[in-house]
């Protein structure tokens, strides 16, 4: 956990104290409504279909046992008594009042949290893998890294009013868990040949209206050169990013119309001019940041300790927990335990206060008191002896926090839709509900196997629907909600757009539609070893598409 | 009536005129001529003072070192959410080393001004809905900054450097 530093508590409290000011301000009247939506914006602050909604920031994904507990306060002070973990990693309350705002602001401050720049046409939150520091195919923790770039992202005097929101995230592993290439900047930190550590720099992926995925700019960036490199970068972005049209405004469109080898070309002449100059970072820098850092202590005993064996043949649901919700630490004698949010009844990524104080309890007890919020809206407990999972199991059952479905069709990603959305045209929540609702036989689901599904209630994409193994979106006609429906997406190191399948389908026929698709899958793989994705990409569109329009429920409308 | 804040925060009198296109030079006194006249012309005619306004589309990089020598420029601020300005600023101060006034126009509001100062503006012309008072509260609304800008406060990092300095 990195520890703030009195200039880190400063600038904080400063904020608090900005906001508090903005705010008044305008509930008096003295600043008009539009200027004062870019301020409470750029402090995560939504006014919505029903009641303002607050994005809170979690940097990197990583939160304290205390700051779980000030979110669950928050929950229960502020709002009624839940919250939302979002796609990017952060928390969002639904229910705050406007005049409140400060005052919330104030309880995170005491934690050393914020809610900067968690909105707005800014440098948004940045993200990284859920499992750093903890990952068997990690090169380095990319964590200080990422608080680095968190540090001069903050207040940025020059990148406040960009075209659009910026969003980076960080990769230090194989496997690419934070879906960079769908980001604008996507920093993967790599070693060159001659065993020097830096970066491998990725621009202009996205999702939304105009799914992308990143080109790589730059194959390897020094170490000590982060900061000056993304400040050329959005400074060419800054001054030459569209502002005509917001749906052509992200850096991704201004990629395309230079072609990203002239893109490169620009921040380069950009960067010659910046990297020597008092931006290049100081090994010593880097250094501060990392002793900054609490890391975990283990303990070297753990290994040799009976772990949950035992348990495993003689309890079946731990055993089929333990299957899906479990995945391997680095440090043999430990476990990286999920705790899924995606149970029956409940909205995807939803948390009770109850909830969230009970999971700090069982991170201060059995996970060197730390958490993780995952973008696939679930959490993590990275550190836990194997000696201890067994008891982790059972606390986290009570609670209705172990679903084992991680990795599977009902661990779905999917934004707050119609139900809170103000943007929305469609919900995707009671979606999520029907889907539940089908494939609620969990032996049917591990059978299926690993399948990523994520759902959209508009264009803008919060549910990443087009790097979904099945992607949903919602969209609206005359007044009804219908759901266009793609296939093979990916946002791991393998990123992909999804295809569309064809015409949308109605409401009362999206979860028959995904029954569709997966019956398909079963019926095509080679074995079951081979993923939904691997089969799609083999067996292509045909035979999904036969199956889903070839049928009298198809409406006549939808095929027009 | 707008009203011109500098730096400092202290209100000053604006005895910069803004002269059209087509408009002839007067005899004397301070005019703001528009980026095109000012390259046409090249140089400032006797017994005037000239400054030149810069539409924010523009890059300063291509044609900055024509401009070294003017009292003052005058950064065009469309709409307060165009951020373009605020990189022009800095590259005529970074790399540049511009040393006149570098002054905001349009749409300036004061919830901005303290980022347009570590950018390197020390003038900001108020439209009439921005209130001075708030402007000069708002110019040191943070004692710190992590990035090194135009006007850097002592940045985070130095701060930091200088506390593991031994001795």
């Amino acid at each position: 956990m990195y520890r703030y530093d009195e200039f880190d508590q400063t600038l904080v409290d400063e904020r608090v104290a900005q906001f508090r000011d903005q705010t008044q301000r305008f509930l008096a009247g003295q600043l008009d409504e539009e200027e004062f939506k870019t301020l409470r914006l750029r402090n995560g602050l939504y006014l919505q279909r029903f009641a303002p909604m607050l994005r809170v920031s979690i940097p990197y994904g990583l939160l304290a046992s205390r700051q779980l507990r000030m979110l669950a306060h928050i929950a229960r002070r502020y709002d009624k008594g839940y919250g939302h973990f979002t796609t990017r990693q952060n928390i969002q309350y639904n229910w705050p009042k406007l005049e409140e705002v400060p005052d919330i602001l104030a309880d995170l401050a005491s934690v050393e949290m914020h809610a900067i720049q968690t909105s707005g046409n800014c440098i948004r939150n940045i993200t990284s893998d859920h499992l750093a520091g903890v990952a068997r195919d990690e090169l380095v923790d990319p964590r200080p890294y990422c608080e680095l770039t968190r540090q001069w992202a903050t207040f940025h005097p020059e990148f406040n009013w960009l075209p659009r929101k910026f969003k980076i995230a960080f990769s230090s592993s194989t496997r690419d868990r934070a879906a960079t290439q769908v980001h604008d900047i996507g920093v993967h930190i790599v070693r060159n040949e001659a065993g020097e550590l830096g970066y491998s720099i990725y621009v202009g992926g996205g999702l939304g209206r105009m799914p992308m995925i990143g080109h790589r700019i730059r194959e390897f960036l020094p170490e000590l050169d982060l900061i000056s490199y993304l400040e050329a970068v959005l400074r060419i972005y800054n001054r030459l990013g569209r502002r005509d049209n917001i749906h052509r405004a992200r850096v991704k469109v201004l990629v395309k119309a230079t072609g990203p080898e002239k893109f490169a070309q620009m921040v380069e002449a950009e960067w010659n001019a910046l990297k020597d100059s008092n931006l290049r970072l100081q090994p010593q820098d880097i250094e501060d940041i990392k002793s900054r850092f609490e890391l975990p202590q283990y303990d070297e005993a753990a290994a040799e300790e009976a772990g949950y064996a035992k348990q495993l043949a003689v309890d079946s649901r731990f055993a089929s927990w333990a299957r899906r919700n479990l995945a391997p630490h680095r440090v043999s004698g430990y476990s990286i335990v999920f705790v899924s949010l995606k149970a029956n009844g409940i909205a995807p990524g939803d948390v009770t206060a109850e909830q969230m104080d009970a999971v700090a309890e069982l991170a201060d007890r059995y996970s060197a008191g730390e958490i993780r919020a995952t973008h696939d809206q679930n959490l993590v407990l990275a550190d836990v002896a194997d000696r201890d999972v067994y008891a982790v199991w059972q606390r986290l059952s009570e609670l209705g926090l172990a679903t084992p479905n991680i990795g599977l069709l009902t661990d779905l990603i999917c934004c707050p839709g119609l139900d809170f959305c103000s943007l929305a045209n469609a919900s995707s929540i009671s979606v999520a509900q029907d889907i539940f609702d089908r494939f609620d036989d969990l032996d049917y689901q591990h059978d299926i196997g690993e399948i990523k599904m994520k759902m959209s209630g508009c264009m803008n994409g919060c549910g990443h629907h087009t790097v979904g193994h099945i992607g949903i979106l919602g969209v609206d006609k005359k007044g009804e909600e219908w759901y266009q429906i793609t296939l093979g997406g990916s946002a791991e190191d393998d990123a992909s757009l999804g295809d569309r399948t064809g015409p949308s389908v109605s409401r009362a026929d999206i979860a028959g539609a995904v029954q569709k698709i997966v019956e398909v899958y079963l019926e095509q793989r080679s074995d079951a070893e081979e993923s939904f994705l691997a089969t799609y990409r083999r067996v292509g569109m045909p035979p999904f598409k036969a199956r889903l329009y070839d049928s009298a429920e198809t409406p006549a409308e939808a095929l027009a | 009536m707008s009203s011109l804040i500098l730096a400092d925060g202290q209100l000053a009198s604006d005895d910069w005129t803004v002269l059209d296109d087509e408009a002839a030079w007067p005899e004397s006194g301070r005019v703001v001529v528009s980026l095109a006249r000012w390259r046409e012309v090249g140089k400032a005619p006797a017994g005037l003072e000239v400054a030149v306004s810069i539409p924010n589309t523009e890059n300063v990089d291509e044609f900055a070192t024509e401009l070294l020598d003017r009292p003052m420029l005058l950064l065009e601020i469309p709409k307060f959410a165009d951020g373009r300005a605020y990189s022009q600023a800095r590259v005529l101060r970074d790399r540049y080393r511009y040393t006149g006034q570098i002054r905001a126009a349009g749409e300036v509001h004061v919830d901005q001004i303290h980022f347009m100062r570590r950018c390197g503006f020390d003038a900001f012309v108020l439209p009439e809905s921005q209130s001075a008072d708030a402007a000069r509260r708002k110019l040191d609304e943070f004692s710190l900054s992590y990035q090194h800008a135009a006007v850097p406060l002592t940045t985070v990092w130095e701060r930091r450097r200088a506390a593991r300095a031994p001795g």
